[in-house]
């Protein structure tokens, strides 16, 4: 007779896993566990491809982001305030630097950023700091700093600008290499020119003197100049091989507003006749 | 992750506990041997450590029981019920053991589990207990009444303590 233990184990004995089970068993681990280390590969190679995603994501975008924020064109805007528009490829602000205390005050608070050049104009010029400035017998001066490429397009919306601008107002170009001898002497680069202008018939004038001179009075010593040695010129006495040398930019400014004076300056008022100061180089305009 | 030889050398150690365990439970073939390769599965990622081969064996044990269980409460389990209980078991298995073990199978798992590890494991009440996490007490219970119902299922004839 068997005991009850016996039976329930050698009924339980009876149940045994093959061959077939093992092998198959040990071959299903070994393939997933190669499944796993080829997981633990593609991990490797997904987080791989991730991260040179991720990095041309940012180079790209560093790129792109330069690309967009460079500065390749400016607009000076010079009257007393002096305002530098510093535009992107898109002709889009993408800042604007004041060159004096006047111009950081008309400047605050301006939402200027990403505006189109044009826009941006509109709302330096029609600011009610600016307004203030915009007298009679001031001068305000855009200079157009560009490329060949944009200049002509720039200027072009420039003159749009200011064409409803009452009193005296001009748009001017400036070489566009000049611009970081311009900033590195921290004015603008409309203002950078009418002092290389001025230095012509002035070589003791200084940047810190045109610096802290108005357009107005800049351009009152230039026409100043520029009558005198066209008297000289007609006189004989010489100067004006250097004034008419000068003239080479003739046509360059043109008169966009109402005003007075822009005439009487370098291309349109040769010919007047009027000498204020006999040709003298040192006029003594500026105090 | 566990080496080769080690999943392999486990695999041959206790294939034939760990089918016993599934087929108790799960009563087919196809069945039992799903679970029974994700007992080997679970041993193979198993992070952990055995202080000892006896440490190692009721691991697996419990694994097999709740691998088992788990299975058999699944939802595709529930309704795909399998009916070939016991056709597994070879055909020319003498007609005792498959009396005996139909019997052994047909009891409610609570006894099948501490009979089988009983009976056939060898293992003491308290041990069975650590592994089944149940009290000493407990499986002493189940034990008698699983003796109990299986002398009941197999007429007593011919049983013996």
């Amino acid at each position: 007779m068997m005991a009850l233990t016996n039976k329930i184990y050698d009924a339980f004995d009876h149940i045994q896993a093959d061959a077939r089970l093992k092998e198959g068993t040990k071959q299903f681990l070994r393939e997933r566990n190669r499944g796993k280390s080829r997981q633990g590969y593609h991990q490797v190679m997904k987080y791989a491809v991730s991260a040179v995603c991720g990095l041309l994501l940012l180079v790209m975008g560093g790129v792109g982001t330069s690309w967009i924020l460079r500065p390749v064109s400016y607009v000076s805007i010079d009257v007393n305030p002096s305002i530098e528009l510093a535009l992107n490829r898109f002709d889009r602000v993408v800042s604007a630097e004041a060159y004096n205390a006047e111009g950081e005050e008309i400047l605050d608070g301006l939402p200027l950023k990403w505006k189109k050049y044009t826009e941006a104009i509109d709302t330096v010029i029609g600011s009610e700091g600016m307004r203030l400035y915009l007298t009679d017998t001031s001068q305000l001066v855009l200079t157009v700093v560009a490329d060949s490429a944009n200049e002509a397009k720039l200027t072009e919306g420039v003159k749009a600008c200011t064409s409803h601008v009452e009193g005296s107002c001009h748009s001017t170009q400036a070489d566009i290499n000049e611009a970081p001898q311009a900033h590195e002497n921290g004015i603008s680069c409309g203002k950078y020119k009418a002092y290389l202008e001025l230095s012509q018939y002035d070589s003791s004038i200084t940047l810190e003197e045109c610096r802290r001179m108005s357009m107005e009075e800049i351009w009152e010593r230039l026409r100043e100049y520029e009558e005198g040695g066209e008297d000289d010129a007609i006189d004989g006495t010489g100067i004006s091989e250097e004034s008419v040398g000068d003239g080479t930019e003739t046509g360059e400014e043109t008169d966009c507003g109402y005003g007075y004076g822009n005439e009487e300056r370098r291309g349109y008022g040769y010919g007047n006749g009027s000498s204020h100061h006999g040709g003298g180089h040192h006029g003594g305009m500026h105090e | 992750m566990r080496s080769e030889a080690e999943i392999n050398r486990v695999v041959d150690e206790y294939a034939d506990m760990v089918k016993r365990v599934c087929f108790y439970h799960l009563k087919n073939k196809t069945d039992t041997e799903d679970v029974f390769q994700n007992v080997f599965l679970k041993y193979m990622t198993y992070e952990g450590s055995f202080a000892d081969r006896e440490h190692e064996k009721a691991w697996l044990l419990r694994v097999a029981i709740n691998a088992s269980k788990d299975y058999l409460k699944s939802f595709f389990r529930r309704n795909v019920v399998s009916f070939e209980v016991l056709h597994e078991v070879e055909a020319e298995e003498a007609e005792e053991h498959r009396e005996v073990l139909e019997a052994v199978l047909s009891l409610p798992v609570k006894y099948k589990d501490t009979i089988y590890l009983h009976y056939y494991e060898g293992y003491s009440a308290a041990e069975i207990g650590r592994i089944l996490g149940k009290k000493e007490n407990t499986v002493y219970s189940l034990l008698f009444r699983g003796r109990e119902m299986l002398k009941e299922k197999l007429g007593g004839d011919g049983i013996d303590e």
